[in-house]
């Protein structure tokens, strides 16, 4: 039989009368609470700063995995994804459906713009020098937006009767190319000729990462097609206004590509990045090895502080073990101090992270090129609800759980021996 | 005509605590306390006061022999019922108030008669403690935390504290040993109104002549045994070993 709705309400009194009594108990020593407050506080923050440091890291990733090289969603001809190693010239998008296919993407509510990409294995001679490198064949000035310059614009085009590239960094210094020099580009087309073109040195970018600045060049979408011999594109790059409506925009372009009878295969940026992948587990794991071993820590000076607590309240919990109060009650009173100290403890840490991350991300922190990166950064602290709440909440908890451990010392709890007078 | 049940029965009652060496606390009482009784106990320290009111209050287990309350045997309740039975019918207080520091005298009154009965209601139990408190003389230090009070006031909130609940039993372990000549005589006489108008029943460990002088009954204890006990009437007459 349950409890009638008046003992529900009494057990409920009595519970707040003990959260009351476990608040005013945190008062009674304030340097000791305060040092179990700045404890989890320091915790708190350290986990909020370095979770936000993280955040930032892999946003940083994601974007320039998205906008510098495969943006959200990419589209290909049926097949490809399996055999573009094979033959890469068999499944690629012939331009009229290329046109099409952009219109449907575009008329989905997340996309905001659509290009082309054809890559090409391409051989470069100038000056006397020679290497080989991958040509982005590429719709001028929308595959573009996280280039970083270093030299000369950012624009491709071949208004002035000869096409403007730009080479990677690590490219051109191979190359020792400058702002206007001519090169020769030779590759191997569709029919098994070998194409040349002369093109201009516009600009030098830097994508940051080490590979792809050595190899790379980007090149109009023309000039790549000439190089090969065709009128088509090798993959369908689609750019989304939030990268979260990732899935859900693949499905939209999916169901309206097969109702107008295309038959296409589509990757997402998360599929193709592997890089990204790899960085988000080893940090998604630092990261949590971290908070256990901050809470850890934060658990340890808890319970030895609820034990100088214990030792010093012994006869005040024998007497109210004497006065009636259950082992189980005077349990429940310790886990609520323990509860107070950490919801003051994750509240203090959440105001003191929020204030060093706004002042972190304000000055900002310089940091060096990551693996396989040649750039270096300035980090800042991205925050999101989450990675506040996560780490409060793991404080919060981490301060019950804490708490829990004096209830096993008071069960065993001598009351007589606790309350025998000094003496007689 | 049905006789009786006493309140509490001591039945051939020893403690031992082990040890390095086993201690015999108590040895073979026989004791028998009626409702309404004010019983003194005495004797040197180490006697076995405190081990035989800690036995009536269930705080401990008889090692052998048995002990009833109100006709049930102590040593076959649970431990929460005799818990329960700690909150609503047995009233304790001890050598020092040992009273909440962070709550005030009315709190702490409060707090003793929310364990005994829950179910009384807000208004109620501001009645409740006014009135002990009033008892003791104490009502207008209701506000007072135990840290502004003096050992004597201190000593008479933690009275109150036991006696709000109306207890059937109540039991005092050296309640004056801590107290000047002036607390002791105000405690003193305080327990002489408390059983004249509440009628609790008292068990009191003491040395304190202005206690024992008022007590119905006067056990004498040595090295754990049951030395004698005399009655008022006979006080005078007998000297104890």
């Amino acid at each position: 039989m349950g409890e009638s709705r008046g003992t529900q309400i009494i057990r409920l009194e009595l519970n707040m009368q003990y959260w009351r009594l476990a608040l005013l108990n945190t008062r009674r020593n304030t340097r000791r609470s305060v040092l179990a407050i700045s404890l989890m506080a320091v915790g708190t923050a350290a986990l909020i700063i370095n979770s936000g440091i993280i955040t930032f890291i892999f946003g940083g990733l994601r974007d320039d995995a998205i906008y510098g090289r495969f943006g959200h969603l990419q589209l290909y001809q049926q097949g490809y994804l399996e055999n573009y190693r094979r033959d890469p010239f068999a499944y690629l998008v012939p331009m009229d459906e290329y046109v099409t296919l952009s219109s449907l993407a575009k008329s989905v509510p997340q996309v905001v713009s659509v290009t082309a990409e054809l890559s090409v294995p391409i051989m470069i001679y100038t000056s006397g020098r020679a290497s080989a490198a991958n040509a982005m064949g590429e719709e001028s000035g929308v595959n573009l937006r996280t280039i970083r310059i270093v030299q000369g614009k950012s624009t491709l085009s071949d208004d002035t009767g000869i096409p403007t590239v730009l080479v990677g960094r690590g490219l051109a210094e191979k190359l020792q190319v400058n702002l206007g020099d001519v090169m020769t580009l030779i590759a191997r087309g569709a029919n098994q000729s070998s194409n040349a073109i002369d093109v201009l040195v516009g600009g030098i970018f830097e994508e940051g990462f080490r590979d792809y600045d050595d190899w790379s060049l980007k090149a109009p979408l023309e000039v790549t097609q000439y190089l090969v011999g065709v009128k088509g594109v090798e993959k369908v790059l689609v750019f989304l206004n939030n990268a979260a409506a990732t899935d859900k925009a693949r499905q939209n372009i999916a169901r309206l590509a097969n109702s107008k009878g295309f038959l296409i295969d589509s990757a997402t940026w998360y599929e193709l990045a592997i890089f990204y992948r790899q960085v988000i587990a080893m940090f998604g794991k630092e990261l949590r090895v971290i908070m256990i071993i901050v809470e850890a820590v934060a658990w340890f000076g808890i319970v030895a502080i609820l034990w100088m607590i214990f030792t010093e309240r012994q006869r005040e919990m024998a007497a109210l073990l004497c006065m009636g109060m259950s082992r189980v009650q005077l349990s429940i009173l310790f886990v609520q101090e323990g509860g107070w100290l950490g919801l003051a403890g994750a509240v203090a840490g959440v105001v003191s992270g929020l204030l060093i991350a706004k002042a972190t991300s304000v000055i900002g922190i310089p940091m060096p090129p990551p693996p396989g990166s040649t750039r270096d950064f300035v980090a800042q602290v991205a925050l999101s609800p989450a990675k506040v709440l996560i780490p409060a909440s793991l404080t919060f908890l981490t301060a019950l759980a804490a708490s829990i451990v004096p209830s096993i010392w008071i069960w065993r709890l001598d009351i007589a021996r606790n309350l025998r007078p000094a003496e007689g | 005509m049905q006789l009786e049940v006493p309140l509490l029965e001591f039945d051939h009652v020893s403690r031992f605590f082990a040890g390095r060496r086993e201690v015999r606390a108590l040895t073979d009482i026989s004791l028998t306390v009626a409702h309404g009784e004010q019983i003194c106990i005495s004797g040197p320290s180490g006697s076995g006061k405190t081990t035989l009111l800690n036995l009536a209050g269930g705080l401990i287990e008889p090692s052998t022999g048995s002990i009833k309350m109100a006709g049930k045997r102590l040593d076959t309740l649970g431990r929460r019922t005799v818990a329960s039975l700690r909150a609503r019918e047995i009233g304790f207080i001890f050598q020092s108030s040992n009273l909440i520091p962070v709550l005030t005298a009315a709190e702490n009154v409060d707090f003793s008669l929310r364990l005994a009965m829950p179910e009384l209601t807000a208004n109620e139990r501001l009645g409740y403690v006014e009135e002990a408190l009033e008892a003791t003389r104490t009502l207008a230090l209701k506000k007072s935390r135990p840290g502004e009070l003096s050992g004597g006031e201190a000593q008479r909130i933690a009275i109150a504290r036991a006696l709000v609940k109306r207890p059937r039993l109540l039991l005092a372990d050296e309640p004056t040993s801590h107290l000047d000549d002036a607390n002791c005589e105000q405690i003193g006489s305080l327990f002489a109104e408390l059983h004249a108008h509440w009628h609790t029943t008292l068990l009191i460990a003491t040395h304190d002549s202005r206690i024992l002088r008022q007590a119905s009954r006067l056990l004498a204890l040595n090295e754990g045994c049951l030395t004698g006990w005399v009655n008022p009437v006979a006080r005078r007459s007998y000297a104890w070993s």
